[in-house]
């Protein structure tokens, strides 16, 4: 059932206008809509939502590294706290506060990944001038009055008898001492008299030799290499007790949590205000309200000075749509939401879906052990267990599923395959009779459909559009109907059946053949149109043969679970033999699980989206999104006194 | 072993080797795309095994029909067959397996891979992603049972 939605409009003074729009996010029912008065001014609220955005960003950044810090012990169920409304706004001292912390640790990460780059840095440095490691001077002496002293590399290795050769022209001016080699690089101290330093330095760049490329320091490489490692230990320490003060300031994640949640309260409540028309004194909010939820609103704002009207929605209007179904069908919602929101012409499909939805399901996972399963850990988290609402209906629709699952199984004779020897199946053994199971699915398509095209010729006959609906779709719920109905005479053997049924297909067929085409009178073209109308059968035909999925992935479930129980057998008795069944037994149940509970899925979701609503559900509307507190990590809840 | 056992032994290596060609080429597509994500954000890895695992199936398939056929002819249980035409029936039955899971398993893998980067661009959508990748399963599950029923009903 889709929820009847109403117009609000509230009207009041410019001085009340927050604690209004405050009491409305906390009802959470109001979605507010732009006025199309022109007169009225609105607010330009673009910049503060920024703002808002700017520091949610933050905070979330923020919550992020104490994540990252001092992991929070949470299960794999995160559940939003509860919390009593009087924290629904933060005090602005409060907020300056959190604020600054969230802004501390986001810095002192900033620190951290500085000195780590420094650390990175120093430790290149380290292990250029550990090539140097064997020369006891200062990397920067230069020598005496009489010799100067250079240092050289050079590209390649070298030994002493190779340096002497390639210096071989200067030899008699030069000393030379061959601190370090290796494949990439060797290390020269050369010495030389400064009488002949142009020479010298002329023959050491001719043959390729060049000075270092680091810095010269003035203490010996050995002394600097410690005062670079001494460097490292101080900006480890820093890093160290920077991060201490993460971990101390992580202690505020609740604070930031709730920051963070106010921010995102404020920005939603900046958002609707983009909505609120207002004048010197007064403001204007229009929007949609549920029907059932407007005497609440009424009352809630009862106390203060402004007017609430309510109207009904006009007939041109595309109203937002929200979905009220009883606790078995509403976990399908989400399927029908995921597909499209119902436009203004449709009907609310979920009920009749919600049918056909735990039935094929079951049909293809079809196991009881399986559904069993599914029916414990589903029940539990959907019933029991405090999750979110999302994921609660989800795990209840997983639940009905499960039901029909076992239901199928036992029908089918399959308890985790055929691990039970006597259990015999309710109705047919599905690898013994996979033709009867095939003429079933197909079947069931037939009925699927069926209903589709009712659905359809309701939704077009209430439309007004009567001639459509009963040429159309009607005809053709004729002729599936009367081709059904005669095979099922002729499987049976009775031949009144069958004449009923050929009689009803031929009314359907010459409705199609004469009727298709409504827009001219010439017996001809309309022959035509009718008999291109009736190779529709074909797209029907394909339709119902796309059940055939029923069976196929009902068979597969059971063949892979005995497959894999075959295969646990096989160890044989003895302890090796028990433990290796065991483990096949768990590991290969598991993996058909999880194979064929994906596979079920999507191929209901596929028969429902594909084969049913695109017989009548047009689609297209828009799902009801009330200013609400759409929070992620507090359940703000009104604590009773 | 028998001329029987031999036909049947070839057939069950079909199965096994194209499937599990098929699911290996595909299972190593969907990954390198997977991979190109989780370098960019390790946290999406569950939603993309997923899609990485989806192409795996098909070896799964060609797997079972090969210990099928061998736990029927003789080989780790049940009795020798002898007709060399009993044989080549369960030759002719591992084919579908074999050809339908090496190609619908590379095809799959082009639909998860091309699914690796909804996940990439709008983690949301992850389950279309998913959705998508198992509208081609379907092909590779009717080969399985079409081959499953013919290794059953020999013999």
């Amino acid at each position: 059932m889709i929820t009847p939605m109403e117009k609000i409009t509230i009207c009041g003074l410019n001085s009340q206008r927050k604690t209004v729009m405050e009491r409305l996010q906390k009802s959470g029912c109001v979605e507010f809509i732009k006025s199309d008065d022109s007169e009225l001014i609105s607010v330009n609220v673009s910049e503060s939502v920024t703002q808002f955005e700017r520091y949610l960003s933050l905070s979330a950044d923020a919550l992020e590294i104490i994540d990252e810090y001092s992991p929070a012990k949470t299960g794999m169920l995160s559940v939003r706290k509860d919390k009593s409304l009087q924290f629904y706004s933060m005090q602005s001292e409060e907020i300056k506060t959190t604020g600054t912390v969230a802004m501390d640790i986001i810095n002192t990460v900033k620190d951290i990944k500085e000195r780590e780059a420094q650390i990175g840095t120093i430790n290149a440095r380290i292990s250029a001038i550990s090539q140097w490691a064997a020369l006891d001077v200062p990397m920067n002496y230069s020598g005496s009055k009489t010799v100067e002293t250079a240092l050289y590399t050079y590209p390649e290795i070298l030994d002493k008898e190779g340096l002497d050769s390639l210096l071989e022209e200067v030899g008699d001016y030069v000393t030379t001492e061959l601190v370090s080699s290796s494949r990439e690089i060797s290390c020269i101290f050369a010495a030389y008299l400064k009488d002949f330093k142009d020479d010298v330095t002329r023959v050491f760049r001719e043959k390729g030799f060049t000075q270092p490329a680091i810095g010269l320091s003035r203490r010996t490489p050995k002394d600097k290499i410690i005062n670079l490692h001494e460097k490292i230990a101080k900006l480890n320490n820093e890093i160290e007790s920077l991060k201490q003060k993460i971990t101390k300031l992580s202690e505020q994640r609740d604070e930031i949590q709730l920051f963070h949640d106010h921010l995102v309260l404020r920005r939603d409540k900046y958002k609707a205000l983009e909505n609120v028309s207002l004048t010197e004194e007064t403001f204007i909010i229009e929007g949609y309200i549920p029907k059932n939820k407007s005497e609440h609103i009424q009352k809630k704002l009862s106390d203060l000075i402004c007017t609430v009207e309510l109207s009904a929605i006009s007939e041109d209007e595309e109203a937002p749509v929200l979905f009220k179904n009883n606790s078995v069908v509403s976990p399908v919602e989400g399927i029908t939401a995921s597909y499209s929101m119902p436009s203004k012409h449709d009907i609310d499909p979920n009920a009749v879906m919600s049918f056909f939805y735990y039935l094929f399901f079951g049909m293809m996972f079809s196991d009881a052990g399986y559904g069993l399963l599914m029916v414990l850990v589903c029940g539990f988290l959907g019933f029991i267990a405090k999750v979110e609402s999302g994921l609660r209906q989800f795990m209840r629709m997983f639940f009905y599923c499960g039901i029909s699952t076992m239901f199928w199984g036992f029908m089918y004779g399959g308890f985790f395959g055929d691990i039970i020897p006597g259990l015999k199946p309710l109705w047919i053994n599905p690898i013994d009779e996979p033709l009867m199971l095939l003429i079933f699915s197909v079947a069931l398509g037939v009925i699927q459909i069926m209903i589709g095209l009712i659905l359809k010729f309701y939704v077009d006959f209430r439309a007004g559009e009567r001639v459509s609906a009963i040429f159309d779709t009607l005809s053709w719920v004729i002729v599936l109907f009367g081709a059904a109905l005669a095979i099922i005479g002729f499987v049976l053997g009775y031949d009144i059946v069958i004449k009923v049924g050929i009689g009803f297909a031929a009314v359907g067929v010459l409705m199609i053949l004469f009727m298709k085409n409504r827009t001219t009178w010439n017996p001809i073209t309309r022959l035509f149109s009718g008999i291109i109308g009736l190779y529709d059968i074909t797209s029907y035909v394909s339709d119902f043969l796309s059940y055939s999925r029923l069976m196929a992935l009902g068979l597969a479930t059971g063949v892979i679970a005995n497959v894999v129980n075959i295969m646990a057998k096989l160890g044989g008795g003895g302890i090796v033999g028990t433990i290796a069944f065991v483990l096949i037994f768990i590991v290969g149940h598991a993996l058909n699980f999880a194979i064929n509970i994906l596979g079920a899925y999507v191929h209901t979701n596929r028969l429902q989206y594909v084969e049913f609503y695109s017989k009548f559900y047009e689609g297209g509307g828009r799902a009801f999104s009330p200013l609400d507190m759409n929070t992620k990590y507090y359940n703000f809840m009104e604590v009773k006194e | 072993m028998n001329l029987a056992q031999v036909y049947a032994l070839l057939g069950a290596a079909i199965a096994v080797i194209l499937a599990g060609i098929g699911s290996a080429k595909g299972v190593g597509l969907a990954s390198e795309a997977a991979a190109g994500v989780v370098s960019e954000d390790p946290s999406k890895f569950g939603k993309l095994l997923v899609l990485q695992l989806l192409p795996g199936t098909q070896g799964l398939y060609g797997f079972i029909i090969g210990i099928m056929v061998m736990l029927k002819i003789g080989i780790i249980g049940g009795e020798a067959i002898t007709s060399v035409p009993v044989g080549l029936q369960f030759f002719a039955a591992c084919l579908p397996v074999g050809f339908g899971g090496l190609f619908s398993a590379t095809a799959q893998a082009r639909v998860a891979a091309a699914g690796c980067n909804i996940v990439a661009k709008k983690p949301a959508e992850a389950s279309k992603a998913i959705v998508s990748a198992s509208l081609v399963e379907m092909y590779a599950l009717l080969a399985f049972i079409v081959s499953f029923l013919m290794v059953n009903q020999i013999g």
